[in-house]
Formats: structure tokens, sequence, C-alpha cells
């Protein structure tokens, strides 16, 4: 039976080689006399021959398994963080060791002096007769101990999340 | 020009998945080499810049080590990983600043090219400009269907897809290549 209506669909079937053989008779018969189908087919041809010569598998740079092999523990302890979050976060450390510089430098510290009362604790344990009663306590070294450890993280921070990325970037375009 | 990589079969690659989770990680080499060019492929097709696309199929690969424990065996390592590449091209993609070019952009950018690449080139290159006014997924899903690596089955797992809506996105994305062939054809006729 002769289908005079053939949908585009059918045709790129015809073209992709899955369309039965009742249409595949039928499509064959209707473009030797029906001209607005053979010259649809053409032109879903012409655009299935040139998508078939792109089929080309692309090859990565030659270094990329040793990229991926070194950079397999490097890379996953920062992944989480985006260039934008690390930058945030970054701003986010300055600031807070900026203040607590500042109320460092002020002396707002430095009446904190105390002792920690550890004899008083109600443990059996006879080993903890051997500690000293007190342990002495000053605020002001654990504000400056809290700034140091922020501009470390800072720099670890700047290292991974901004100026790694920046350079890898870089040197992958000369790749 | 390809590289040689050793074939393996699906029970040796999982022999090798469980000696690199034992902790022989310096075998994980051998997936990488076996399926970087694909995944490279993908990645290109997604963001189409090399320097890009190679960044993007190495964190793929990353990703996909650090999560090897959690890879089930119920679709072949190879559908699994470039699922993790795709999704790694797509959220790269949005993120980036360089977005997408819009439509009226890109017809704008035709018109110019158009005029002087008319004389000397042919189909090719009208339906390559043709493929940047279609939608990003019609675009990839035509792009990796004619790679003809994989079945239409393990491409519509790889892009996380129904099957029937990747046949469709091809269908469709080929009409709209002939449509904008015949289209510029036309145009092409016209001026002569």
């Amino acid at each position: 039976m002769i289908m005079e209506n053939v949908t585009d669909d059918q045709l790129l079937n015809f073209l992709d080689g899955t369309s039965n053989d009742a249409e595949r008779n039928n499509i064959n018969h209707l473009i030797s006399t029906n001209v607005g189908l053979n010259k649809r087919l053409e032109e879903l041809q012409a655009v299935h021959f040139i998508l078939q010569k792109q089929n080309i598998i692309e090859q990565p740079s030659k270094t990329f398994t040793e990229k991926v092999m070194s950079n397999l523990h490097a890379r996953s302890s920062f992944a989480f963080l985006s260039p934008r979050n690390g930058l945030l976060l970054l701003v986010g450390l300055l600031v807070a060791s900026g203040i607590a510089i500042t109320l460092v430098s002020s002396g707002q510290f430095d009446q904190w002096h105390t002792f920690l009362n550890i004899g008083q604790i109600p443990v059996k344990n006879n080993l903890v007769k051997l500690l000293p009663a007190s342990i002495p306590f000053d605020l002001k070294l654990a504000v400056k101990i809290f700034v140091m450890v922020n501009v470390v993280i800072a720099f670890v921070l700047l290292d991974r999340t901004i100026l790694r990325p920046i350079f890898q970037k870089r040197a992958e375009r000369f790749i | 020009m390809g590289v040689q990589v050793a074939v393996i079969t699906t029970q040796e690659e999982y022999n090798l998945i469980d000696r690199i989770i034992g902790g022989e990680e310096a075998l994980y080499a051998t997936l990488v080499d076996k399926y970087k060019s694909f995944a490279f492929t993908i990645a290109l097709k997604v963001v189409e810049n090399r320097g890009e696309a190679e960044e993007i199929a190495q964190d793929g690969f990353i990703k996909a080590f650090h999560y090897l424990k959690k890879f089930n065996r119920e679709a072949k390592f190879s559908t699994w990983l470039y699922r993790i590449v795709f999704n790694t091209a797509i959220s790269y993609k949005r993120k980036s600043k360089q977005q997408f070019q819009s439509i009226e952009n890109s017809i704008v950018e035709y018109a110019e090219r158009a005029d002087s690449e008319m004389e000397r080139e042919d189909k090719k290159v009208f339906v390559e400009q043709a493929m940047k006014k279609l939608s990003e997924a019609d675009r990839i899903a035509v792009q990796l269907y004619y790679i003809k690596e994989y079945s239409l089955e393990e491409t519509a797992e790889m892009l996380n897809q129904n099957i029937n809506t990747l046949k469709v996105r091809v269908h469709r994305a080929r009409q709209r290549l002939a449509d904008e062939l015949r289209r510029i054809l036309k145009e092409e006729a016209l001026t002569l």
C-alpha cells in the first residue's frame, strides 16, 4: 500500500536505516514521483552526511593522564570551593583577623587573665591528683593564636581556590 | 590519530576497579587512558573550547575516582563515567561567565560570516553555523548520536535522558538543520 504522506521522521528513519521494509519500499517508490518529497529527502540527506563526517572522537593533550593522576588527591580537598566562594571565605577570614588584631592592639583583652580551676572537678580517678589545681588562661594569647591560624588558612585558600586555578587555566591555554 | 589502548573486558575492568578501590591507585591510569578521548569529546561538545574541555574531563575523572566505591555496576563504567563528565561540563558551563549567545546574536553572526564564506565554503559550513542556533540539549544530542560510539540507549543514559526524548531531540535537530540549510540555499540563490 502506497502512503502519499511521508513525514520527516519517516525520512530520517529511512536515512538511519531503521525503517521497516514496507516504509522503505514506500519511500523508494514516492521519491521517484514526488518532487517535493525528493527535495526534502535531499535536504535531510545533506545534513545526515555532513553530521556523519563530523563524527570525530577528539584527542586530549598527551599529558592528560599524567595530570589526572597527579591531581587525584590535590584537587579533591578543595573541590567544593569555587573561586568565588574561596574569595568570599578569604575575605571573611581577613575581616575576622582584622577585627581581632584591632581589639588586641586597643588593649581590650589585657585584663582577661584568669585561672581555670580543674581541682574542683569531681573526678574519682587518682591520676587527676597529679595535675595542678589550676591552669592560667590568657585570652589575649588565645586571640593571637586565632589570628595566626586564620592567616595560615587564608594563604592556603588563596593558593588553592584562586591562584592555582588561574595559573592552571593559563598553562592549559598553551597546551 | 587514535591512541592505542589495551582492550579489556567488562569483568577485567571490574577487577581493575576492585584493585583501585583496594589501594592500587596507579591502576586508575589504565581507565583514564581507555576513556579519556570520548570523555574529552563529550566535554568539548558541551563547552566548545579545548582548554576548558580538557579541564572538565580531568575533573570528571577525578570525581569518578573519588566516587568509585559508589559505582554500583548496574551500568557500564564508561556510561557512569561519561555521565559524570557530562554533568561536570553542564554545571561548568552554567557557572561560566561565557554565557550562551542569544538567538538574535547568532543570527547576526551567521549573516556576517555567511557573506564572506558563501562563495568558498559548501553546505558543511552552513550546517555548522546552523548548529549554533539549536538549543544546547538538541545540539549535544545530535552530535553524540552521530559519533556512533555508543548505542542510543547508552547515549540516553549518559545524558540522563529518556531514550524517546533523545530520539525526539535528534530528529528535531536534524529537521531544523535541514530547514535552515534550505533557507540559506534559497537566500544564496536569490543573491546570485
